[in-house]
């Protein structure tokens, strides 16, 4: 009777640990189900039947679906966008790129809920994060375009060149060669492309540097980078 | 550091594994109690006789929440998206689901004095089954019951006379021991008021409960 006791409650005691190191939401929320049924499989054996059965009403189904809702509707992202090709770009069936995958597998962990608005200048796109009007622009920014009304997260090193007195950065380069127009660019400076952040989403800054830091050392950010530049 | 805390909790853990006696012997007050009371369930002649007072404010607590939950809710758009995704297979099961859960808390709201149970254990129940259906079937289909029953009115209803039926069991406390003492002991139709005090408390609790996951699920969807 005692080591049933303690076996189930050792269960217990690991399933509150993984409920806390859970790397995802998602999964914290299942082992919390656990956690949830183990605790009221203990109340049974010591003699509560009552605060078990409420456990597992509440505690289990209840809690459960309730957090699972409000996961699956956690937040809205609106994210504004410039049609770059291969950085991001809209495609047939959707979108596609280098940035929208980044942001993609970021969204894979933390289940946010993607909107994406389309803009057609690089102005509009800043001011529209700038008066928090969306959370996250994206299309190719590099870090000379964030002011000190919106954060910049860097995630890929690029250079600038100046292109007929224009400067231009490597993407828009690589796109304008593919397109048989010669260009003559001088080098100018190095960089970094950045996602531009609205100073009011530091959730979304927290969990986009995490899922970044992750990307790079599972080595998937060279792949990514392989397959679009 | 993490080391460190895992066992400092291992080491608590085993203390506390070793110094506990689940089977320890019940403390005579209690063994009084059910005796005086005259119901099986000692947890219920706890908290819906000698410690009355307790499940009055509890159900006052609850009801405040419901209320702060359906106020904060009322200031958010409704969600108009009609289509709701639903697999085929949790369909079937969900009704029969549903239709447990109205007999379990009925089961547990009426034997509430004699076996585990009560009204809080069966209001949860009945709205965890509802819901359940609600959000794996249809939940328009689900939300209709609560207009045709007219539950609003029934939980302000239940909440009144649980109110009035507690004063007279704290003022009368001579009274209700007669009518304890009267019938016999184990049987359904036991207890003094305490059956009729679960019913009622199964009701509010289960209207509670369901507004609350309702306006939750209007207000941002179903799965």
């Amino acid at each position: 009777m005692n080591f049933v006791l303690i076996g189930i409650s050792s269960l217990y005691l690991v399933s509150a640990i993984i409920v806390l190191s859970s790397k995802t939401n998602f999964q914290s929320v299942i082992w919390f189900g656990i956690m949830g049924s183990v605790s009221a499989v203990i109340m049974m054996i010591i003699g509560a039947p009552d605060v078990a059965m409420t456990q597992f009403s509440v505690g289990v189904a209840l809690v459960l679906i309730v957090y699972i809702m409000a996961l699956k509707k956690q937040r809205r992202v609106r994210l504004g966008f410039l049609d770059v090709p291969s950085m991001i770009e809209e495609s047939p069936s959707g979108l596609r790129g280098l940035e929208w995958e980044i942001i993609q597998l970021v969204d894979e962990k933390e289940g946010y809920h993607v909107e994406p608005v389309k803009f057609s200048s690089k102005e509009e796109a800043l001011k529209a994060v700038e008066n928090h009007e969306v959370d996250l622009i994206c299309g190719a920014f590099t870090e000379d375009d964030v002011s000190g009304r919106t954060k910049g997260i860097p995630y890929l090193e690029t250079s600038i060149f100046v292109c007929d007195g224009e400067e231009i950065d490597f993407a828009r380069l690589k796109h304008l060669s593919r397109n048989a127009i010669s260009p003559t660019p001088e080098f100018l400076k190095k960089s970094s492309y950045v996602f531009v952040i609205s100073m009011n989403s530091p959730d979304l800054e927290r969990d986009i540097h995490e899922g970044l830091n992750e990307i790079r050392s599972s080595g998937n950010i060279e792949k990514i980078v392989g397959r679009y530049l | 550091m993490k080391i460190a805390g895992i066992i400092a909790v291992t080491i608590i853990f085993v203390i506390v594994m070793l110094s506990f006696d689940p089977s320890g012997s019940i403390p005579r007050p209690i063994e009084q109690i059910v005796d005086r009371v005259n119901v099986p369930n000692a947890v219920t002649s706890v908290y819906l006789e000698t410690r009355l007072y307790d499940t009055i404010f509890e159900i006052i607590v609850f009801s405040i929440t419901a209320l702060g939950v359906a106020s904060l809710f009322a200031s958010l758009p409704v969600n108009r998206d009609e289509d709701q995704h639903v697999f085929g297979t949790v369909t079937v099961y969900s009704g029969g689901l549903a239709a447990l859960s109205i007999t379990l808390f009925l089961y547990v709201v009426i034997n509430g004095h004699i076996t585990p149970g009560g009204g809080f254990v069966g209001g949860v129940v009945l709205a965890t089954g509802v819901i359940t259906y609600g959000l794996t079937s249809s939940f328009k289909k689900a939300s209709v019951h609560y207009d045709k029953l007219k539950i609003g009115i029934l939980e302000n209803i239940s909440l009144m006379i649980i109110f009035a039926l507690s004063t007279l069991i704290i003022l009368f406390p001579e009274a209700h021991s007669q009518l304890l003492s009267a019938t016999g002991f184990g049987s359904t139709f036991s207890g003094g008021l305490i059956p009729i005090l679960n019913i009622l408390i199964g009701i509010k609790v289960y209207a509670g409960a369901w507004k609350m996951s309702s306006e939750f699920i209007n207000r941002r969807g179903t799965l």
